[in-house]
């Protein structure tokens, strides 16, 4: 690799300067495609833990358009049995509901109609309700007894029709003096549950859904979204007058855009303008069943769903539908970013597909303005398209029913009998993550835990991982208890006969050991142990009586610097998730040598500022030996942590505690001793400092973005010469 | 010692102001610049246009009964109305007419109005710009909104001759109109054009030819998107207002285009059927300037038709500033010449009118023109092509890292494995051998060490040589990301109509944009790398995603080529690279390169999912089968394995696979190793049975044109083979049964000779 590399590396920064300069970047035709598996107007992917984009297989193909052609059957026409209709499109349809027949009902909002499809996509009927006319109804829904519900919006009702479409009840704004006068009551899509109680969604309720009774009495509000309360919120509010407060009080918890029941009763929402937790799945008491459920989970704290290829890392999704298949699978589509993503009952991403916007034509598969998503008994997804008036049927392709199928079996717990399907899986995509951890399960199960621990590992699944190493470290504890009890006789009786014949032997020998020479290198590094039992007397020495050198100091530093890269790079998996993906030590340890030298040039500045006695190499040589701690703890947590799992967090957490506690403690005692501070004086020449700090690092940043934009400067004269 | 040194400062001073005084001397120079060409000599273009004399052309159809008899070959008759410059060519034996304007049956149900329905009668619409006013839109006109008239119409040997003249915008379009044994070919003559100061962008020439409206009959047209796609006569259609058109042999990057997403049009030809009547265009002059252009019923007045647009300018998109991306739209200056741009339409009558009729015609045409030579003699089984990769890098700290996914040596044990299974018509496609792997172009010799070496290419080679196995090895050239083989960017990129170095920015945003190379520098870089592949014994290039495939306008001044010289470009190497190794392959090639290939690797095999494209069709498939050998995707890319593994045999294309070794690096991210599964391991088995099956089912059938195509029932199609063979797939999850013919769920049958096709 070597030179070759380096010049070519060379070459690319030189033509990435260039870069800035000249070029606008183009994305050329063609060129992308480079071996794309098929001309699938999108791509599909799965995002691990890590958040690594893995390619897969399509999971769901193009399987037609529907709706595109509908008649108004005049009543009339149909009775009379003639052919002659009028076609009238789909306008901005803002809904759609697929029953138990898999006919399609859809919310024809801009021409104030409820439409209704065959299962083949062929026009059965419209209810426009003669009695009392629906106005831009923007949801629907239908029960088992069909029963259709309307989210009447423009008449501010809920409408409930009976099957063949006569008007039962209309549900005005509810009357509760639980409703605030406030609250504008929109309703935009509902949902019923088996009970017949509606759950509406309104617009901009951030209050959560509307429940209300069979006969549209109001029950309370369900499923609200939190505000999330940060620190500096609450700084804020201690530093703010209160007018200031409240004007700044726009926090509103998101939303709810949409929502959604499956057959258990679980009820689904989504909500678009939040950053986590987008989607809920709660159950009749309100609670969601979501976090902590999948297999990530300890890696996500605040999950955030609707997936974003990672170059698009700076969008928030913005979803704006749901629907649950039989398996109890989401899906959720991104009405801004076009991506529509699935997770299985637990939450876990299955995979997620967008396309690129195409203004020029449209495409079988993708939708240009996703206004809703529905799942039929066939496991296809109907997305409605409210810009093309008509609906894109993608049906499940045989990678990704297998993957359904197998996740099923996975999640009902048939480890086993998933087994060959997830083998196959892996077969398929070597690459893919879901596979890797059925795999693992189903091996956890058979109580094979190497092959668990293995393939949890591989997978990055914490927990998993965690569980298999438990029993395989219990496994090991009893092979081989026998020796451990051996070892364990033979140390005690070892200390036994030490303990008696100590006296003995210290008469023997003890003056004959041969004392080093004050200022040898061994004593200097012998003097580590004094700092431990007497830090502030131990630095004071450092700087009156040279009880350390320049090498002594380097070589405490440099065994710090390893200890904390060994800590980094050497901890559990367990503790340290990153290590599955690959750990770059040269960025941290460039890092902790920046913040080390920092801090003791700005030490040293503001110390003797304020008379402190310390010079320049005694500060030097105690930041050195205030480090060592992390020599001492640290590499043991290290080697320990690979024998602990999940159960010994706290211990592992607190034994890091107890490094950072004692480093720290360390080095105020450091600047107390060496330049000859009380306690306090230590400590607020340690805070001095630290600011000084801050001031170098802004400074340094400045410098370089200043001679960058010169660089960029001179380099854009030499162009404007060289071209012109 | 201060004196000197006080004087050596000072001669620094004065030379220093020196240079300063003369580069500003020269910049001065540059910029007033008095040896600069003096103002072109503008025609008075008014002068030329004398509309006193000539009778405008008339609005409507033309009068059927003015057309006379102007030539006429064993086959067919031209009938041309010297009135409107329409024509009619009539088939003799069947008394059937193809018309250069729209049906008169139907045209008082036409429901375009006004301009539109004018423009559908014109025999020319043209577009145009005023390209000085940067604000102004382009306008679409034919001869009748602009006092048009036909100038100087001859009638020749086999045709006739016309300008048609546009005074009011001061255009004149000196045209053509020949009539061979069994086609009638149209050609506007660049030469003669003549422009006044409006900027002429796009050419239409008898636009609506066989132009049907949907009246219920079986038709369809046919467009060169991907595999072929059909878009069938149908009266309600969803999103009605949507049309096709696209650039011939793929979008042009020095200019803007549209993102669509489509396939590259790697054939130039388009067809239409309607009724028991059809025909096939080729465009056999100036294709690389050309447009393909569909209006289904309802987009553009109520007929369905089918044209080329000629393109004579195109649309860029200046940008000014970087930052924000600001910028306007402007056309490019000089219009695209080439001598002549020709539409040649295959008349096919009853029993050919359908798109294997059509294929056939595009099949001879390239067989006895464009010197095409079928498949003599091929071994008993048929090829499998094993693609292997030898290495990527992935993005590391300082230096990206090496992943090592299949040696020189693991190939070997591949192969042998392979061999040893049964699988005897090995053909190798060796990728990512190069130094440092498949997503690093430029310098590609030697052959990276880590993977073996030029060494150890070399004994692979023979090994594959020793059991009778051909080895391609991959390459691209068109793109350069390390700036060896001397290429510098600034020098030798290719370069848009702005002068910007175009960047190629991979899908993997993890890795550097690299840069697109001049097609002028690339032929120098692979004629001196011919000699390095002949030492390693290599059979052959293959061609991936570059040469071939990717035909851009480069502005570079020291390598300027227009398409058209792209292309010929990319033929002189093709056709170097076969004398002086023996053999290319290319992946989905256009077709300009068909005489040269041996072997189409990974040919499209799907379409683009336009919403108004109602059916996929082997149209690619049909013209090369007993042509060349093809493969469609790798089959371990498969979405559905058992439907697109049916669809391979239905197309009649062999296996392809892509493959590592047993210990390949973690490729998880790599650049561009994204491919789901390439362990041998995983896919050995898989082989076997793909092979033998399809063995069994395309042997015999290696060296035969394929003569039908038809769907027999939802989800059944049948493949006819010369001498009537016949394959019959069922993608349907239920058995097909009809007249005694039994195709099993999800399989096919092979029917050999005997029964009529």
């Amino acid at each position: 690799m070597g030179g070759v590399c380096l010049n070519t590396q060379w070459l690319r920064i030189v033509s990435a300067l260039a870069l800035l300069l000249t070029s606008t970047i183009l994305a050329l035709p063609g060129s992308g495609s480079r071996a794309f598996a098929s001309q699938l107007p999108y791509e599909t992917y799965y995002k691990d833990g890590f958040g690594q984009l893995v390619k897969t297989q399509a999971a769901y193909l193009p399987a037609g358009v529907l709706g595109y052609n509908l008649a108004t059957a005049d009543a009339a026409a149909v009775s009379s049995g003639t052919t002659a209709t009028t076609k009238l499109p789909l306008n901005q349809p803002k809904d759609l509901f697929v029953d138990e027949q898999d006919n399609i009902y859809i919310a024809d909002t801009g021409n104030n109609r409820i439409v209704q499809l065959d299962s083949t996509g062929q026009f059965v009927r419209e209810l426009t309700v003669p009695d009392s006319p629906l106005k831009k109804p923007s949801g629907v829904f239908v029960n088992k007894e069909g029963n259709i519900y309307v989210a009447d919006t423009g008449n501010n009702r809920v409408v409930t029709l009976d099957a063949q479409g006569r008007l039962l009840k209309s549900l005005d704004r509810p009357k509760s003096s639980y409703l605030p006068a406030s609250f504008k009551y929109d309703p935009i899509n509902l949902i019923v549950d088996k009970r017949g109680f509606i759950y509406v969604t309104t617009l901009g309720a951030y209050q959560g859904l509307v429940e209300l009774d069979p006969d549209g009495n109001f029950i309370g509000f369900f499923g609200p979204n939190r505000v999330k309360f940060s620190v500096f919120d609450s700084f804020k509010r201690f530093v703010y007058t209160r007018e200031m407060y409240q004007r700044e009080l726009k926090k509103l918890p998101g939303a709810i855009a949409n929502s959604t029941i499956d057959r258990e009763g679980f009820i689904y929402t989504v909500t678009k303008e939040i950053q986590t937790n987008q989607i809920k799945k709660l159950n009749i008491a309100g609670l969601d069943q979501l976090p902590g459920k999948s297999d990530f989970a300890s890696l996500q704290s605040g999950r955030s769903f609707g997936e974003l290829l990672h170059w698009q890392r700076d969008l928030s999704p913005q979803l704006n539908d749901i629907t649950v298949d039989n398996d109890g699978n989401i899906t959720v589509v991104d009405s801004i970013w076009n991506t529509i993503s699935q997770y299985d009952r637990s939450g876990n991403l299955l995979f997620f597909w967008s396309s690129d916007t195409i203004t020029a034509t449209s495409k079988t598969g993708v939708v240009k303005t996703p206004a809703a998503i529905a799942n039929n008994s066939k496991n296809e997804l109907l997305i409605l398209d409210g810009t093309n008036n008509l609906i894109q049927v993608l049906r499940p392709s045989a990678f990704g029913s297998l993957v359904h199928e197998a996740n099923a079996l996975t999640q009902e717990g048939k480890y086993v009998e998933s087994e060959p399907l997830w083998n196959e899986v892996r077969r398929l995509n070597a690459q893919y993550s879901p596979a890797l951890i059925g795999l693992a399960k189903a091996a956890y199960k058979q109580e094979d835990y190497q092959r668990a621990q293995q393939l949890f590992y591989e997978a990055g699944v914490i927990g998993g991982y965690s569980e298999s190493f438990w029993q395989n470290r219990l496994a090991w504890f009893q092979r081989h208890f026998g020796l451990f009890m051996n070892i364990v006789i033979a140390v005690g009786v070892v200390l036994l006969l030490w303990g008696k014949l100590k006296h003995r032997l210290r008469f023997a020998s003890g003056w004959s050991l041969p004392v080093p020479s004050e200022h040898s290198l061994a004593s200097r590094l012998r003097h580590l142990f004094v700092l431990i039992k007497q830090p502030v007397d131990g630095f004071y020495s450092i700087r009156y009586e040279g009880k350390a050198s320049l090498a002594s100091s380097l070589i405490i530093l440099a065994a710090a610097i390893a200890a904390f890269g060994y800590m980094e790079a050497g901890t559990s998996f367990v503790f340290n998730p990153k290590v599955q993906i690959g750990i770059d030590l040269v960025p941290l340890t460039v890092q902790f040598i920046g913040i080390w030298v920092g801090w003791v040039v700005s030490n040293y500045l503001i110390s003797s500022l304020l008379r402190g006695e310390g010079r320049f190499k005694d500060v030097l040589y105690g930041s050195s030996y205030a480090l060592f701690p992390i020599i001492l703890i640290g590499i043991p947590v290290t080697l320990l942590s690979r024998a602990m799992t999940l159960d010994e967090l706290s211990i592992f957490h607190f034994l890091k505690l107890a490094i950072v506690l004692w480093t720290a403690l360390l080095f105020i005692w450091m600047v107390q001793g060496i330049h000859n501070y009380t306690f306090i004086e230590a400590i607020f020449v340690i805070v001095l400092s630290l600011i000084a700090l801050t001031i170098i690092v802004i400074l340094i940043f400045i410098l370089i973005s200043l001679s960058n934009e010169l660089i960029n400067f001179i380099n854009s004269l030499y162009q404007e010469v060289i071209i012109r | 010692m201060s004196k000197r040194r006080w004087n050596g400062w000072l001669i620094a001073r004065l030379v220093l102001s020196t240079a300063v005084l003369l580069v500003m001397g020269w910049i001065t120079l540059l910029i007033w610049n008095p040896w600069g060409d003096d103002v072109e000599q503008k025609v008075d273009a008014a002068a030329l246009f004398n509309t006193a004399e000539h009778v405008p052309y008339k609005a409507g159809l033309p009068n059927e009964q003015g057309f006379q008899l102007f030539a006429e070959s064993d086959r067919l008759k031209l009938l041309v109305d010297p009135a409107t410059a329409h024509f009619q060519v009539v088939m003799k034996d069947t008394g059937k007419v193809w018309r250069s304007y729209p049906d008169p049956t139907h045209w008082k149900d036409e429901k375009a109005t006004g301009t539109w329905k004018n423009q559908l009668t014109s025999p020319i619409i043209i577009e145009y710009v005023n390209a000085n006013n940067y604000k102004a839109s382009s306008v679409s006109n034919g001869l009748i909104e602009n006092q048009g008239y036909l100038e100087d119409f001859k009638q020749t040997e086999k045709g006739f001759t016309v300008t048609f003249a546009f005074p009011k915008i001061q255009f004149k379009i000196p045209i053509e109109v020949e009539l061979d044994n069994d086609y009638v070919e149209t050609r506007i003559k660049d030469a003669g054009i003549v422009e006044g100061s409006l900027s002429l962008l796009n050419v239409k020439l008898y636009p609506l030819f066989g132009a049907e409206p949907s009246v219920g009959q079986d038709g369809y047209i046919v467009l060169p998107d991907g595999s072929g796609s059909l878009i069938q006569f149908q009266q309600d259609r969803t999103m009605q207002q949507l049309t096709y058109n696209e650039s011939v042999y793929g979008p042009d990057a020095s200019y803007y285009y549209e993102y669509t997403d489509r396939q590259r049009i790697a054939m130039p030809v388009y067809g239409l059927k309607s009724g028991d009547q059809a025909f096939i265009a080729i465009l056999t002059q100036g294709e690389s300037f050309a447009n393909v252009f569909a209006a289904p019923s309802g987009s553009i007045g109520s007929s369905n038709w089918v044209t080329a647009e000629w393109q004579y300018r195109k649309r860029f998109y200046q940008s000014v500033s970087k930052s924000t991306g600001e910028g306007f739209y402007t056309y490019s200056g000089d219009r695209f010449n080439t001598d002549t741009r020709a539409t040649r339409y295959y008349l096919l009558g009853t029993e050919q009118s359908d798109y294997t009729g059509m294929a056939a015609a595009y099949r001879n045409y390239l067989i006895n023109e464009r010197g095409v030579k079928p498949i003599q003699s091929p071994r008993k089984d048929i090829p499998f092509f094993l693609d292997l990769v030898g290495a990527d890098i992935e993005k590391g700290l300082f230096f990206d890292s090496y992943l090592k996914a299949t040696s020189t040596d693991d190939a070997k044990s591949i192969v042998s494995r392979l061999y040893d299974s049964g699988i005897k018509n090995q053909q190798v496609l060796f990728a990512g051998w190069q130094q440092d792997g498949y997503s690093t172009h430029g310098g590609y010799f030697p052959v990276d060490k880590r993977i073996g070496g030029n060494e150890g290419m070399k004994s692979f080679i023979t090994f594959a040589h020793s059991l009778d196995i051909p080895v391609y090895l991959t390459a691209n050239y068109t793109l350069n990301t390390n700036g060896d083989d001397g290429f510098w960017w600034r020098r030798d990129g290719l370069r848009n109509m702005a002068g910007t170095v175009l960047e190629y920015k991979p899908k993997n945003h993890d890795q550097d944009a690299s840069d697109y190379v001049s097609p002028g520098f690339y032929k120098k870089v692979v004629e001196s790398d011919l000699k390095n592949f002949k030492a390693l014994g290599a059979d052959g290039i293959d061609f991936e995603d570059g040469i071939t495939q990717q035909v851009n306008t480069d502005y570079n001044s020291r390598y300027r080529a227009s398409r058209g010289d792209v292309v010929d470009i990319q033929q002189q190497i093709v056709q170097e690279t076969k004398e002086q190794l023996g053999s290319v392959a290319a992946s989905n090639a256009n077709f300009y390169a068909l005489d040269q290939l041996d072997h189409i690797h990974r040919l499209a095999s799907d379409y683009s999912y336009d919403v108004f494209v109602t059916e996929s069709i082997p149209f690619a498939q049909i013209v090369l089968h007993g042509l060349k050998t093809y493969t469609l995707e790798w089959s371990n890319l498969r979405d559905e394995w058992d439907d697109e593994f049916l669809r391979s045999i239905e197309f009649g294309a062999y296996p392809t696979y892509v493959l590592s070794g047993d210990h390949a690096d973690d490729l998880r991210r790599s650049y561009s190793l994204w491919y789901y599964s390439l362990n041998v391991n995983d896919w050995i088995d898989r082989i076997q049975e793909e092979y033998a099956k399809a063995n069994a089912a395309l042997a015999p059938v290696q060296d035969r044109f394929i003569t039908a195509h038809r769907t027999l029932a939802p989800g059944v199609k049948e493949t006819v083979y010369d001498g009537g063979y016949r394959i019959i797939v069922n993608y349907n999850e239920t058995d097909y049964a009809k007249d005694g013919l039994v195709v099993p769920a999800n399989n096919y049958v092979v029917r050999e000779g005997g029964t009529q096709p």
